[in-house]
């Protein structure tokens, strides 16, 4: 669909063939990795046996993810390489395979990207814990850090996204943006500026019609 | 010819006969050869490098690298055809390649974009097309599941009663499915082996009572003359699909000016031993070998 959108010459504010990357994690990871975005370490494998090798190379904490059919199952916060063994033992059914990642210990800054808008609000870690999103609040990012989230999310296809951050490192990027939340918590008009950018792309003046 | 090594990534699920065969040619056509279940390998992303690591072992050290998976490996495969394509190692499929031939309706509208001869398709999932779907195809017609392979996943389908029951079926695993006009051809089709511009042409007939040409159906197959027409088509499409290696099946038809259309795209064409022997790893083989060569001067 978004193929012949694109034929079309119908603006998208997601690319052809952005879905790939947006739905499977490790394309998406190997994907900003390639374009020189900055990740975390990060291993993917199908086998738990892999884990066994993994284990003393890793820097704890590391996150843990399994994905069966297609979708996440499971998330773990292992803090050592025992409990990374004990939980992968504890994985009894059949998957498409696990990530595991070095876990950065901070602030999750959460950008909502607008073409070359970004808004961040900013979700505290503490005690072990990354308080939810509608406790966070607005926060200021730098400039080094919103262009990489202008660029992780171009990379990914989207000219709108969510693209989660931690100390530079991007985590995740999504095609979508939570703008009632984003609204509420930086006091600007996220839709307002949706509205200005497909105007921008598709050279509609208001007013003059197309 | 300086030493050169190869590393093939097989699927999940491999069948071992026909591996075996490759392997053996692989070995004839390169010095080092170094079979990889996909479902063996690491995938490395740290301070700005990706490595795919078997035992130990970087595969992007290797000249060349044959993936040979499908969609069942989906998960690990895309992110490996990534890194692949972003590497200098030579490998005749990419991530592009994979994408489109995994989706049966997404690679037919691909090359009916760039004026190759295909049959009438559509996608759907909703039984509430059954009614759009009736009136622009005549039955019978072919529903296939997008991921589908190897002939499963194709039916024929005569009615509009049937078409809703396998469309309600479909929808309740929430898949996809391409629907395609029917052509009579006796289970009888062209499959278009492609290495790079050369084009081995296998006729393809099928089993006492099936309308499929699929040989895993029991079907049989034998190498036939080209048709020139035929094999540039194929080769059109496998630049499209972005494979150096294909195969692209076609099915003879009057309802196309070139006399046949294609009826689909093949990412990791079987070999067909029983009829064909070992010339389709063979040419496999040479064809990586001379990209090889090439591939890090």
């Amino acid at each position: 669909m978004l193929d012949e959108i694109e034929r079309r010459g119908i603006y998208c504010q997601v690319k052809a063939g952005s879905h790939y990357a947006l739905s499977n994690e490790p394309l998406q990871t190997t994907t900003l990795n390639a374009y020189a975005v900055k990740i975390p370490r990060t291993f993917v494998f199908r086998s738990q046996g892999k884990v066994k090798i993994l284990a003393n190379k890793l820097s704890y904490p590391a996150l843990v993810k399994t994905f069966a059919k297609g979708e996440k199952s499971q998330r773990f916060i292992v803090d050592s390489q025992k409990s990374l063994l004990a939980m992968a033992e504890g994985v009894k059914h059949e998957l498409d395979g696990m990530i595991v990642r070095e876990f950065i210990e901070g602030d999750i800054d959460q950008c909502a990207v607008i073409g070359n808008k970004v808004y961040n609000i900013q979700r505290k870690f503490e005690k072990g814990v990354i308080q939810p999103a509608k406790k966070a609040k607005m926060s200021s990012l730098s400039s080094k850090d919103t262009e990489t989230a202008i660029h992780a999310a171009r990379i990914c296809g989207c000219d709108i996204a969510t693209v989660k951050m931690c100390k530079g490192y991007v985590l995740k990027v999504k095609p979508l943006v939570d703008f009632l939340l984003y609204n509420r918590k930086t006091g600007a008009d996220l839709l307002a500026d949706v509205t200005e950018l497909f105007a921008e792309k598709t050279g509609f003046v208001k007013g003059e019609g197309k | 010819m300086s030493e050169k090594s190869l590393a093939i990534i097989a699927a999940s699920h491999y069948n071992k006969q026909n591996n075996k065969v490759l392997i053996a040619e692989a070995e004839k056509a390169f010095d080092k050869v170094l079979f990889v279940p996909i479902n063996r390998v690491m995938i490395a992303e740290e301070k700005g490098e990706s490595k795919l690591l078997f035992k130990g072992i970087n595969l992007l050290d290797f000249d060349a690298c044959y993936p040979r998976f499908g969609s069942k490996d989906y998960f690990m495969g895309e992110a490996i055809l990534r890194i692949l394509d972003n590497s200098k190692i030579y490998t005749p499929v990419s991530i592009k390649g994979f994408q489109l031939s995994n989706h049966k309706y997404y690679s037919i509208k691909k090359l009916a974009e760039a004026d190759l001869p295909t049959l009438l398709t559509a996608l759907s999932s909703s039984p509430g097309v059954v009614k759009k779907i009736s009136s622009e195809f005549d039955f019978p017609l072919v529903l296939k599941l997008i991921n589908g392979f190897a002939g499963k996943g194709v039916m024929l389908i005569s009615d509009d009663g049937q078409l809703k029951s396998i469309l309600d079926t479909v929808h309740l695993f929430e898949e996809y499915i391409s629907t395609q006009k029917y052509i009579e051809s006796k289970a009888v089709d062209f499959r278009c082996y492609v290495f790079g511009e050369k084009v081995l042409t296998v006729k393809r007939t099928g089993a006492k009572d099936d309308w499929r040409a699929n040989i895993s159906r029991g079907g049989k197959a034998e190498i036939v003359p080209d048709n020139k027409k035929m094999s540039e088509a194929a080769v059109k499409a496998s630049k499209i699909l972005g494979f150096d290696i294909c195969a692209i099946d076609f099915i003879q038809t009057k309802s196309q000016p070139e006399g046949f259309a294609i009826i689909d795209a093949n990412f990791q064409p079987g070999p067909f031993r029983k009829f064909l022997g070992t010339t389709v790893p063979k040419d496999m083989m040479e064809f990586i070998r001379a990209k090889a060569e090439k591939a890090r001067k």
